[in-house]
């Protein structure tokens, strides 16, 4: 109900009268109707199959999910606390997740590599020095990081 | 083959950084920088100027920067080049300056189709069912009848996405919100949003496949909001699938192509609102 009609319905006495009475049978149907929180409400619910729908099976999810990689924070959180517990310096640690991706090219390795370069470049503005050692760490890894698969970007 | 953006904290590439990377083993489609990862770098809203390198191997891609979390509002795609690091001193000049609060890597393969905006893909036949459905829509509040759908005739959807949601979290969707009024007798109007997640895949055969996954409501603030949020609910429960029949024809005019992966792209342009719709990319196999 917009305003203007708001206001004309408080200046006519009819109509003023019809809506006490809707108030008062919603009372009676919903009890503390006037408890509402007045916040805004949302719902969300699957939508279930109907009969002859087909859905995804597990693996078809999977293929999907796995066309993406995160990296979230507790990811970079965990490889922080890791790194602090060897104890080791962060181009230490670079070069430990290095090897570790060399190893194994898997996303939890990609995931401390991305880590130790970031625990170097987001801690300060680097000197020539330190970028020197972050952009060998990149290329020695664009080196390493070839696909499995040999179609690469042909799908 | 590798794709890799460094944000940086002040334009002219100085300052702090993070680093991202997009590898190819395992050959991933997107790299997701959720907010939380920004927040535990100290870059949430601090991104100033970027840099995207891409091996001479990849096709190309993009780094997309989007001003809130989980990859909405605002948005900014930078493109690479095969063999070369793009440079953007300035984001100021797009009127981006720290303003980012989740990024998105995406790689592009050699045999993709071009982008499909959404609203095209579902066509007119997907909102007359949609307006069919919520223009039947009767709400009843304890015992009687209580309200109506105002007119959907004029219903405008809004294509867009939702990454990963709190609710199923391992998927990527469009998601479809109907802005709508509840014209109640005697009383004040609501203004509500039916929604609809709609999950397109990949079958095991090549075949692209979709339906509604999820359905939902937001009701503005009011008495009344619970309860009308409730019985659209109710509602929704028997029509929400009725999205289905108009995807399937939609999708079935693919049926032919045999598909390896899809991604999706915000928006209409490189540079929007990721409500302003959402394009579907589609890789066929060689």
């Amino acid at each position: 109900m917009k305003p203007n009609k708001m206001e004309r319905l408080i200046l006519d006495p009819e109509r003023l009268e019809k809506l006490t009475r809707k108030a008062r049978d919603l009372r009676e149907r919903l009890g503390d109707i006037g408890n509402g929180s007045a916040n805004p409400a949302s719902r969300v619910a699957p939508v279930e199959p109907r009969a002859h729908e087909t859905r995804p099976t597990a693996e078809e999810v999977k293929a999907d999910y796995e066309n993406l990689t995160v990296s979230t924070g507790m990811n970079f959180a965990v490889a922080r606390f890791l790194f602090a517990e060897r104890g080791c310096d962060s181009e230490t640690n670079l070069r430990l997740a290095r090897k570790a991706f060399f190893d194994e090219s898997s996303d939890a390795n990609l995931l401390f590599l991305e880590a130790a370069i970031n625990q170097v470049t987001s801690k300060r503005a680097l000197d020539k020095e330190g970028e020197k050692v972050v952009e060998n760490a990149i290329q020695d890894f664009i080196s390493g990081d070839q696909p499995k698969n040999a179609k690469g970007v042909d799908g | 083959m590798t794709i890799f953006a460094r944000l940086y904290e002040h334009a002219n590439f100085d300052g702090r950084s993070s680093f991202h990377i997009l590898s190819s083993s395992p050959l991933r489609t997107l790299k997701l920088v959720p907010k939380s990862a920004l927040d535990t770098l100290d870059m949430n809203d601090q991104t100033s100027s970027l840099t995207i390198t891409a091996t001479v191997s990849e096709k190309g891609g993009f780094i997309i920067l989007f001003q809130n979390p989980s990859y909405q509002g605002r948005y900014a795609m930078f493109p690479c080049t095969p063999g070369q690091t793009n440079e953007t001193s300035q984001l100021s000049s797009i009127d981006f300056d720290e303003r980012t609060s989740s990024a998105m890597l995406v790689r592009r393969f050699t045999n993709e189709c071009p982008p499909i905006p959404i609203s095209n893909l579902l066509g007119s036949s997907f909102k007359e069912a949609m307006q069919d459905s919520l223009g039947s829509i009767d709400v009843s509040i304890g015992s009687g009848r209580f309200g109506t759908v105002e007119d959907v005739s004029n219903l405008e959807p809004i294509y867009t996405w939702d990454i990963l949601p709190d609710f199923s979290p391992s998927r990527m969707y469009i998601y479809v919100r109907m802005p709508c009024k509840m014209v109640l007798e005697s009383w004040f109007d609501y203004d509500f949003e039916a929604r609809l997640w709609i999950y397109l895949y990949i079958d095991r055969g090549g075949i692209l496949r979709g339906y509604v996954d999820w359905y939902g409501v937001w009701v503005e603030g009011g008495i009344l909001s619970d309860n009308i949020a409730d019985a659209l609910m109710r509602s929704l429960a028997f029509t929400a699938g009725s999205a289905n029949r108009p995807i399937s024809e939609a999708l079935g005019a693919w049926e032919s192509i045999s598909f390896r992966r899809l991604y999706y792209l915000p928006g209409r342009d490189d540079i929007g609102h990721v409500n302003d719709g959402v394009r579907l990319v589609l890789v066929t196999e060689l």
